[in-house]
C-alpha cells in the first residue's frame, strides 16, 4: 500500500492513474485557533506578551487580533487573559483519504488545507491508516527537505531510501537528510537518479554519502511520459531503461 | 522600501530556484538586490554565486528547563502541555521531549512555584553573504528540528531590518501549500508561480494559487510555465486558468540548456543569450514593475 507523505502537495494518486473511488474519508480539525470574545475584552493586551509566535498584535482599535496563520492554538493567551475571553475555536486541518487508484493501486493520500501548520500530523494520520488497513508493505512517499512532514513520513521506517541527482544541491540535501535519519536510527540506502547526468560525480555519491548506493536509475525522457499519462514509468513503458533499473533495485531490495 | 518580489509554486522540482536566481542577476543590473534563500529544508542558492559568508546568527526558540528543586510535581505543564511534550516518571521528576516541544511557553504559565526556567533550542540559522552585485540571505533548518515556519517567518522577519539596504529582494520559497508559506506572501509586493505543465504541476500550481489568494489578495501574481511543451493539452488548461484570473503568463520552453546550466552551476543569464534569457529579462520587468 502507498501513502502519499507530501500532504502540502499530495501527487501519488494522481500519479498512479487518479482517483476510481474513495474507501474511506478522515477529516481532522486537531489544531485550534485562538479568538478573541470582543464584548468581553479589556484591551489589557497581556495576550500579546504572552504568544511565542508573535500572532496576536493590537488593532487600530486598541483590540488584539489574531493571525490565523501564525497562531498555533496552544492557549497561552487564554490561560494569561483576565477577562477569560479568548477561546479555542477548532479549524480543519487536513484530509486523509484511502483511495483505490485507476490502476487499481491502494493508496492513503494525505492533504493539508491550504495555509495550515497541520503538516506533520495529517502525515502521521496518513500513516496511522494505511496500518490499520494490515497490508504487507507500506511505501511511503515523502516530501523533498529534512522539516516536519519529512520526519513524520520517516519516523519509525524499516528502510529509508534516499534518491539523489548527481549534482551539488541535491548531494547536499542528501546529506542533510542521512543526517536525520541517522538521529532517527534508520536503516539507509541511497538511489542515484539521472545519474548519466554527471557519471564521475554519480560514481562518488556512495563514498561522499557514507551509506551503499543499491542502483543508479539512467535519465529516460519515458519517465516524464509516464507522469503526463497519469501511470507509473513501470506500468507505462516497462520495457523502457527506467523501468528496467528499478525493477531490479526493487527485486534486491525486497528479495 | 524595496520591491520584493516572491518566487513559490507548490510543487518541488519545476524550477523556483532556477527563476529566482535569474531574477535575482537581472534585478541586480538595476540596484542593490537581495536575494533570499528560504528554501530552509536544502537551500542551494550558494551553490551558485560566489559570495563570502559575513555573518551567521541562530534562531532559536524557548524550552523549559524544569528546576528539580522547586517542582512540587502537580503535573500541571504535563497536563496542560499542547503538544504532550513533556512526562512524567515518579522517580525522575518531570522530562521534556525536546523534539516535540514547539517552544510555546504554556508550561512556563502553569506551574505554580516557577519552577520552570527559561532555556533555549537552536531550531535553524540565517547566514548572509556578501556578493558583488547580489547579496545572499540564507535560512538553514537545524536537522532534527520540525520548525521549518518558525524559521522562515523569524529569516524574513530578519531580512525586513536590512531592507533599507536594497532596491530589489527576491525570496526562493520552498515548496509547500502550509502556513510556512505565509510570511513569505505576506511581505511580497509581487508573487512568481513557478510551474510546469504535467497533471502534477497542474494540481499543485491551483492549490498555490488559491494559498496565495487567501493570504495576499493585493499583489500582483504571474504564472511561469517552465518545461514548456511536455504537453501540450495539461499547458492549455494552465493557460486557460491563468486567463480566467487575469495572470500573465510566462513559458521557458523545455530545452537542454536550462538543466545545463544548472549542472554547471551557472546562472542562465550570465552564460546564454538566447529567448529564454529574453523571457527571463521580460518575467523580471514585470514583477518589479510598480
Ligand atoms: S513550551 Fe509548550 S510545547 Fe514546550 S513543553 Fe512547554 S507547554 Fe509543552
Ligand atoms: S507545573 Fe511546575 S511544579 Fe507542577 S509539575 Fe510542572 S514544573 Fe513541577
Amino acid at each position: 500500500m502507498g501513502v502519499d507523505g507530501d500532504a502540502e502537495a499530495p501527487d501519488l494518486v494522481l500519479a498512479c492513474g487518479g482517483e476510481r473511488r474513495a474507501l474511506r474519508e478522515e477529516r481532522f480539525a486537531e489544531l485550534r485557533i485562538a479568538t478573541i470574545d470582543r464584548g468581553r475584552c479589556t484591551k489589557c493586551l497581556r495576550c500579546i506578551d504572552v504568544c511565542a509566535f508573535d500572532a496576536i498584535a493590537r488593532g487600530s482599535d486598541g483590540y488584539p487580533l489574531v493571525d490565523e496563520y501564525l497562531c498555533e492554538g496552544c492557549g497561552a493567551c487564554a490561560l494569561v487573559c483576565p477577562a477569560k475571553c479568548v477561546s479555542l475555536e477548532p479549524r480543519l486541518s487536513g484530509i486523509v483519504k484511502l483511495v483505490e487508484t485507476g490502476l487499481g493501486l491502494k493508496i492513503v493520500s494525505s492533504e493539508i488545507t491550504a495555509g495550515s501548520r497541520a503538516t506533520g500530523h495529517v502525515v502521521h494520520k496518513a500513516r496511522e491508516l494505511a496500518k490499520e488497513m494490515n497490508p504487507e508493505m507500506i511505501v511511503v512517499d515523502s516530501a523533498a527537505g529534512i522539516g516536519c512532514a519529512v520526519i513524520s513520513s520517516i519516523v519509525g521506517v524499516d528502510l529509508l531510501i534516499v534518491v539523489v541527482e548527481p549534482l551539488p544541491p541535491s548531494i547536499a540535501g542528501a546529506r542533510r537528510m542521512i543526517e536525520l535519519g541517522k538521529r532517527m536510527g534508520l536503516r539507509m540506502v541511497a538511489v542515484v537518479n539521472k545519474h548519466d547526468l554527471n557519471e564521475e560525480a554519480s560514481r562518488r555519491v556512495g563514498d561522499e554519502l557514507g551509506i551503499e548506493v543499491v542502483g543508479y536509475v539512467p535519465y529516460d525522457p519515458t519517465v516524464i511520459e509516464s507522469y503526463a499519462h497519469l501511470q507509473p514509468v513501470l506500468h507505462y513503458d516497462p520495457n523502457s531503461r527506467a523501468s528496467k533499473t528499478l525493477l531490479e533495485i526493487f527485486t534486491t531490495l525486497v528479495g | 522600501m524595496p520591491r520584493v518580489v516572491a518566487v513559490m509554486g507548490g510543487k518541488g522540482g519545476v524550477g523556483k530556484t532556477f527563476i529566482a536566481l535569474n531574477t535575482a542577476r537581472i534585478l541586480g543590473e538595476e540596484g542593490r538586490t537581495l536575494l533570499i534563500d528560504a528554501d530552509v529544508d536544502n537551500p542551494c542558492a550558494t551553490h551558485f554565486l560566489r559570495t563570502e559568508l559575513v555573518w551567521r546568527e541562530s534562531v532559536e526558540s524557548f524550552v523549559p528547563v524544569i528546576d528539580r528543586s522547586r517542582c512540587i510535581e502537580c503535573l500541571n505543564c504535563v497536563n496542560q502541555c499542547p503538544e504532550k511534550a513533556l512526562f512524567h516518571v515518579p522517580s525522575k521528576g518531570v522530562n521534556l521531549i525536546p523534539d516535540l516541544c514547539n517552544g510555546c511557553g504554556v508550561c512556563k504559565i502553569v506551574c505554580p512555584v516557577n519552577a520552570v526556567a527559561e532555556g533555549r533550542k537552536v531550531e535553524g540559522w540565517i547566514e548572509f553573504y556578501k556578493g558583488t552585485a547580489l547579496d545572499l540571505l540564507v535560512g538553514k533548518l537545524e536537522v532534527g528540528s520540525r520548525r521549518e515556519a518558525f524559521v522562515i517567518e523569524k529569516l524574513i522577519s530578519r531580512a525586513s531590518r536590512m531592507w533599507s539596504d536594497y532596491s530589489y529582494v527576491v525570496i526562493d520559497s520552498p515548496p509547500g501549500t502550509s502556513a510556512k508559506l505565509y510570511p513569505i506572501a505576506r511581505f511580497s509586493d509581487s508573487i512568481a508561480l513557478v510551474t510546469e505543465p504535467t497533471p502534477l504541476g497542474l494540481s499543485d500550481l491551483v492549490k498555490a494559487m488559491n494559498l496565495v489568494e487567501k493570504v495576499r489578495g493585493g499583489s500582483r501574481v504571474v504564472i511561469v510555465v517552465n518545461k514548456s511543451g511536455l504537453n501540450r493539452e495539461v499547458e492549455q488548461r494552465i493557460l486557460e486558468i491563468a486567463r480566467s484570473r487575469g495572470l500573465r503568463v510566462f513559458t521557458i520552453p523545455y530545452r537542454d540548456t536550462v538543466p545545463r546550466s544548472v549542472a554547471g552551476k551557472r546562472i542562465y543569464v550570465d552564460i546564454f543569450n538566447d529567448d529564454i534569457s529574453q523571457t527571463l529579462r521580460e518575467l523580471a520587468r514585470e514583477l518589479c514593475k510598480p
